[in-house]
């Protein structure tokens, strides 16, 4: 009769099912009185960290942000806040919030990176399970301050041995070599995808800040962004509106790390005007700068140059490389005749093409 | 479901310390070794499995009469759970940062077996009264264990007391009574000290 045992199931289990649907109401109750306040409490957790994480910034003065990343064919939305200082506009750095699997549990950490995303400046652990008195210190002050001051261009490892202060690795702590490494894996990939989404807008705000040394004088509202493919190039005007220069960037690796360059072509984007660093950290830069290298570019013509080697004489549209830097000073030359071909035909897009014609 | 057995006082006085959960019974070690490292976090998960039990003690004995045999420990598992979620939720909402300390430790209320052994023992037989008597009886007698314990720890371990110094600032910190084998040193010898009262205690009654 298997008509009647269902009926018997459902006699007895009528109070189970009657206590489950009161239950579920009651805390679908609770759940509707009390999120919001959870949801500001855990915000303020994160923006009380922001001064923490990024020195000289307040919490009052953030925006948030999103970008999506691609994890196993996933799209993952990651979230991060910018640090504005009081002029509103200048970016102090900023905190990234990610998450990742740990010993136990997903760990869920706030990182602070400067304003070029290439120190850490902070990182405060939000959430995490691990193994109470061994995992779970990776909470403590101890732990996460190592990170503070490491860069973000090279991974950071977690090793069994106290590391020395020029390491861009941490001690894990003891029998918790795991939960240890999992923060680093989570910080270097965190900020790996940061980086990569932010590239373009970090060119941007960095070229901002620069143009101005390049061109004295001229102010944020004289410098018109102009696309140009997936990159930017800038309208340099002067105070009556006439375009005084056209300023592209550009990087590239060089002997030891990553060289980034402004360079400057003439309104008619027919001669370079300036080559200006914006960031390198070659280790012979000094001779670089003592041997004019980067002036031996200006007054070339915007066409292809070439680098000869340091014994031989330069012609017009050839410089000579600087000696014992000759990786660096190849990686800048090819940096200035990339951007010089990208502002060439970005001139040659917003002016028809007439601008650009060789002479 | 008959009502007979201990009156409301009786059970709130055995819970204290003839039946304390902790030195007498040795149920709840779970939060009893995890969370005694201070006193805040041992008093406010000492509040939170006092208002489930309470809760659900009460609730239980309401229903007692509906209970059928068989589904009581589902029944008992969900009403834990209930008020569980419900604390959980409040602790986040109204002490956020002590909840994010506690971490997993108050879900894990549901599966503490003070609780679930207080409605089989007494909530699901008797009065709703003594039900309540029992339940607060057992809380506070859980709360004096969890108490003791962190004070010894908190005290040896970081010189404080519910955050405040009260050892000298010479006082050379206990490194591993804030740890996990601190929490089985002190609950072992606390243990062994309250067996050795119970038995002076026997002993001298058993003379007169």
């Amino acid at each position: 009769m298997p008509d009647t045992k269902k009926v018997n199931y459902l006699a007895e289990a009528w109070l189970v099912l009657t206590l489950a649907v009161s239950f579920g109401a009651a805390l679908a109750g609770v759940h509707l009185a009390l999120n919001d306040g959870i949801q500001t409490n855990k915000r303020n957790e994160t923006y009380d960290q922001i001064p923490r994480l990024i020195p000289g910034a307040n919490k009052d003065r953030v925006e948030a942000g999103a970008f999506s990343v691609d994890v196993g064919g996933a799209v993952v939305e990651r979230t991060f806040y910018r640090a504005l200082a009081p002029d509103g506009k200048t970016t102090m750095g900023y905190m990234l919030r990610s998450s990742g699997m740990g010993y136990v549990d997903k760990i869920e950490v706030l990182i602070g990176v400067d304003v070029k995303v290439k120190n850490i400046t902070g990182l405060y652990v939000l959430a995490q399970i691990e193994t109470p008195g061994l995992g779970s210190r990776i909470r403590t002050k101890d732990f996460v301050s190592q990170f503070i001051a490491k860069s973000t261009t090279r991974a950071i490892f977690a090793m069994k041995t106290a590391q020395p202060p020029e390491s861009n690795d941490i001690q894990a702590i003891t029998s918790a070599t795991i939960s240890s490494q999992s923060v680093c894996s989570i910080v270097n990939r965190s900020v790996r995808e940061f980086r990569e989404y932010l590239d373009a807008s970090i060119q941007r705000e960095l070229a901002l800040e620069h143009i101005p040394e390049m061109f004295p004088g001229v102010s944020r509202e004289q410098i018109i962004d102009i696309p140009s493919g997936k990159q930017v190039v800038y309208k340099v005007l002067d105070a009556d509106g006439r375009v005084i220069a056209w300023v592209g960037d550009g990087k590239r690796m060089g002997r030891w790390d990553r060289v980034e360059l402004l360079v400057a072509v003439d309104a008619d984007a027919q001669t370079i005007t300036k080559v200006h660093v914006v960031d390198q950290r070659e280790r012979y830069w000094k001779k670089v700068v003592k041997a004019g290298y980067l002036d031996s570019f200006v007054g070339k013509h915007a066409g292809k140059i070439v680098m000869v080697k340091p014994k031989i004489e330069p012609a017009e549209q050839q410089v000579q490389a600087v000696t014992k830097a000759t990786i660096t000073s190849m990686a800048i030359c090819r940096i200035v005749n990339e951007v010089v071909r990208r502002l060439k035909r970005s001139v040659a897009d917003v002016q028809g093409g007439a601008a650009v014609k060789e002479r | 479901m008959a009502s007979d057995g201990p009156t409301a006082g009786e059970r709130f006085l055995r819970g204290l310390i003839p039946e304390n959960p902790v030195y007498r019974q040795l149920l709840g070690m779970c939060p009893t070794l995890a969370v005694t490292g201070g006193m805040k976090t041992a008093m406010t998960m000492a509040g939170a499995v006092a208002f489930v039990l309470i809760c659900a003690n009460v609730l239980t004995s309401l229903i007692r009469n509906l209970l059928k045999p068989h589904l009581r420990i589902l029944v008992f598992t969900l009403t834990i759970a209930a008020f569980v979620t419900i604390a959980d939720r409040v602790l986040a909402y109204a002490m956020y940062d002590m909840s994010q300390e506690l971490g997993p430790y108050i879900p894990l209320i549901i599966v503490n077996c003070v609780i679930i052994c207080r409605c089989e023992v007494c909530a699901s037989k008797q009065s709703v009264v003594v039900a309540a008597s029992d339940a607060a009886g057992q809380s506070i007698g859980f709360a004096m264990a969890l108490a003791s314990i962190a004070a010894v720890r908190e005290i040896l371990g970081s010189g404080t007391f519910f955050g405040l110094r009260v050892m000298p600032e010479a006082w050379p910190n206990w490194g591993i009574m804030v740890m996990p084998p601190g929490a089985f040193l002190t609950l072992g010898l606390l243990l062994g000290l309250a067996n050795w009262i119970g038995a002076v205690r026997e002993k001298r009654s058993g003379a007169v």
